[in-house]
């Protein structure tokens, strides 16, 4: 059977957010420290402690938004403890994960200032777990008020006179767990009171995001939905790509969840670059269950909310494996081979198809933990496979995504199958129509047939190729470039149609335009 | 983030200061005798990671790496810009 897309270029289904590009920054192992933030004084370059090269890398691929302090991080985070002069600022030993510092020297401002240098939106997620009503409620008149007032005046206390626009806005993190094992009831009660007491300043609009479900926890969103859709504007749903789970799932009587996990040492998901095709099949199917549960919450989502105003924020996702051998498991520091890019891109092309209700997504974590963009070690930096993607699929950032019908071959291992083909169709505002494809299948090639109607005569503009000779192949400090992206010279144009010669466990970007 | 299903720092509560130790001593010794540096080495590795700001509860804080296990190796570095070794 060929692999066939249909599209036609005439009818447009939804924007796609570039917000769905969305990256994750937690205080968890190098992340922010040592990772975005080396301090003033580092011989790395830096500027007020922030990492010039991470800074540049991350404008390249056009980071939309940067979710900011967690995580679990942030249900435990005081804003308080991270403003003022930096040596007054107070350290804790953190005896959860080893006794390491946090030492505060990242806080408000220095995020905003990130966000500022990155050219990106922040996304600041409060404190529902551990903190007040009035603590959260001080944090959003500190950032976001204009007038005098004992926070506004504190702000400008610190140096910064005009208040900053912030927008995206979460109401707690994980509140089914981490974030104070709440029953979804219990939670929605909380986020409504918390919600009214984060205020919109001035002009200064928030964009409220509830937490939504784990997975598949479908209870949580119809919870959710029916108590609080009038009130958000966003709800959350986090999901991870992985084949070991390390959490037992504790199913209750009223339909809600309750989560233990696993004791001992962390080997639960298996390594991250030492695996054969059991492990790339697994991950492969793991990323396409991203579509099952997008489409189960947003028909829940749809049955109250018909006309779409709540988003889906998919703020947590992306593959998690053991961490490196020799690295501190708390610091959930991984390397990232092709798999990772296939299935990021596969993953990504979900949010892209489902992009009437999924508004933003955010893969974890950005720089050096879990499915990152950028690995350092001192002062070398690697960017990932995965960063590759993201550069390639950036083009898709604010366009169209554009009707289309998909038809894939299978690709099937020790019995099981799935999808070999997938794809995102987009037209721009230029009129330039970018399709990214991707071939799950580690052994075989697949050719691909792609229909393009109402599009009247086009030519290939430009052609990338994300792949690698083996499924486990990585970028390292001493080989820093083994994996990126190509020209890709498979396709060729006959007529309305393009024909793609697509290599195995391969990623491609083509861009058509109209011969006018 | 969390790992009940993904916090760090629950991930740190499930595991015992002896799991560490395990950790720590099994993978050291997994690994091959030519694939680690002699005792001296070891030891003046260790040495110099004991000064450093970057230490933080025997993990450096410029890899992430404890410091027993990558001074261990024989093709290991010290991270930082300036190699302490």
């Amino acid at each position: 059977m060929a692999n066939q897309i249909v599209v036609n270029a005439n009818q447009t289904v939804s924007k796609i957010n570039r917000n769905i590009y969305g990256h994750f920054a937690e205080h968890l192992g190098r992340c922010i420290y040592n990772g975005f933030y080396v301090g003033e004084n580092s011989d790395i370059p830096n500027v007020d402690g922030l990492r010039l090269d991470i800074i540049e890398a991350l404008r390249e691929i056009r980071i939309p938004v940067l979710r900011w302090p967690g995580g679990c991080f942030a249900d435990e985070y005081h804003w308080m403890d991270g403003i003022g002069p930096k040596e007054l600022r107070p350290s804790m030993i953190n005896t959860h994960w080893g006794g390491v510092v946090e030492n505060n020297a990242f806080g408000t401002h220095e995020f905003m200032e990130l966000c500022e240098k990155l050219g990106c939106e922040p996304y600041i997620c409060g404190n529902v777990g551990s903190g007040t009503v009035r603590e959260m409620s001080e944090w959003i008149e500190y950032m976001t008020f204009d007038g005098k007032s004992p926070m506004a005046d504190l702000r400008r206390k610190n140096g910064k006179e005009e208040p900053w626009k912030l927008k995206y806005f979460g109401i707690g993190n994980e509140n089914w767990n981490c974030g104070g094992r709440m029953r979804a009831e219990f939670y929605a009660d909380n986020l409504n009171r918390y919600n009214l007491y984060a205020r919109d300043y001035g002009e200064n609009k928030l964009f409220r995001i509830a937490v939504g479900p784990r997975g598949e926890n479908y209870h949580w969103t119809e919870v959710l939905m029916r108590e609080a859709a009038l009130y958000i504007n966003g709800l959350s749903l986090h999901h991870y790509t992985r084949v070991g789970d390390k959490v037992i799932i504790h199913k209750c009587a009223d339909d809600n969840e309750k989560y233990t996990s696993k004791q001992g040492e962390d080997h639960f998901r298996g390594s991250a670059t030492d695996f054969d095709e059991k492990d790339w099949f697994g991950i492969m199917k793991a990323a396409l269950m991203m579509d099952e549960i997008i489409t189960k919450h947003a028909a829940i989502m749809d049955k109250y909310d018909p006309e779409k105003k709540v988003a889906l924020i998919v703020d947590e996702w992306g593959t998690w494996f053991d961490c490196e051998p020799g690295t501190n498991p708390g610091f959930l520091y991984q390397q990232n081979t092709l798999r990772d890019a296939v299935s990021a891109a596969a993953t990504l092309n979900i949010f892209n198809n489902h992009s009437d209700r999924v508004q933003m997504t955010n893969i974890a974590q950005t720089i050096n933990v879990l499915q990152a963009m950028i690995l350092t070690e001192g002062d070398r930096m690697v960017l990932t496979p995965t960063y590759h993607v993201y550069n390639m699929y950036k083009v898709h950032q604010d366009s169209e995504l554009l009707n289309c019908g998909i038809v894939s071959d299978e690709y099937k291992y020790n019995g099981e199958k799935i999808q070999k083909i997938n794809s995102t169709v987009s037209l721009d505002c230029k009129g330039i129509i970018h399709i990214t494809l991707v071939n799950m299948d580690p052994n075989e090639p697949a050719t691909v047939v792609c229909y393009i109607s109402e599009y009247g005569s086009f030519t290939l503009k430009h052609g990338e190729i994300l792949t690698s000779e083996n499924m486990n192949d990585m970028n390292t400090f001493d080989v820093p470039d083994r994996i990126k992206p190509k020209k890709f010279m498979g396709a060729v144009i006959k007529g309305d149609k393009v024909i793609i010669e697509m290599p195995p466990k391969a990623i491609v970007m083509l861009e058509l335009e109209q011969v006018k | 983030m969390n790992d009940y299903s993904a916090c760090k720092r629950c991930t740190y509560l499930n595991m015992s200061d002896e799991d560490y130790d395990r950790y720590i001593r099994r993978i050291l010794a997994s690994m091959k005798p030519q694939e680690k540096v002699n005792e001296d080495v070891y030891r003046t590795r260790l040495a110099s990671c004991s000064t450093c700001v970057y230490l933080q509860n025997g993990v450096c804080g410029m890899c992430g790496c404890f410091v027993e296990l990558r001074a261990a190796g024989i093709s290991s570095h010290c991270p930082m810009r300036k190699r302490k070794w």
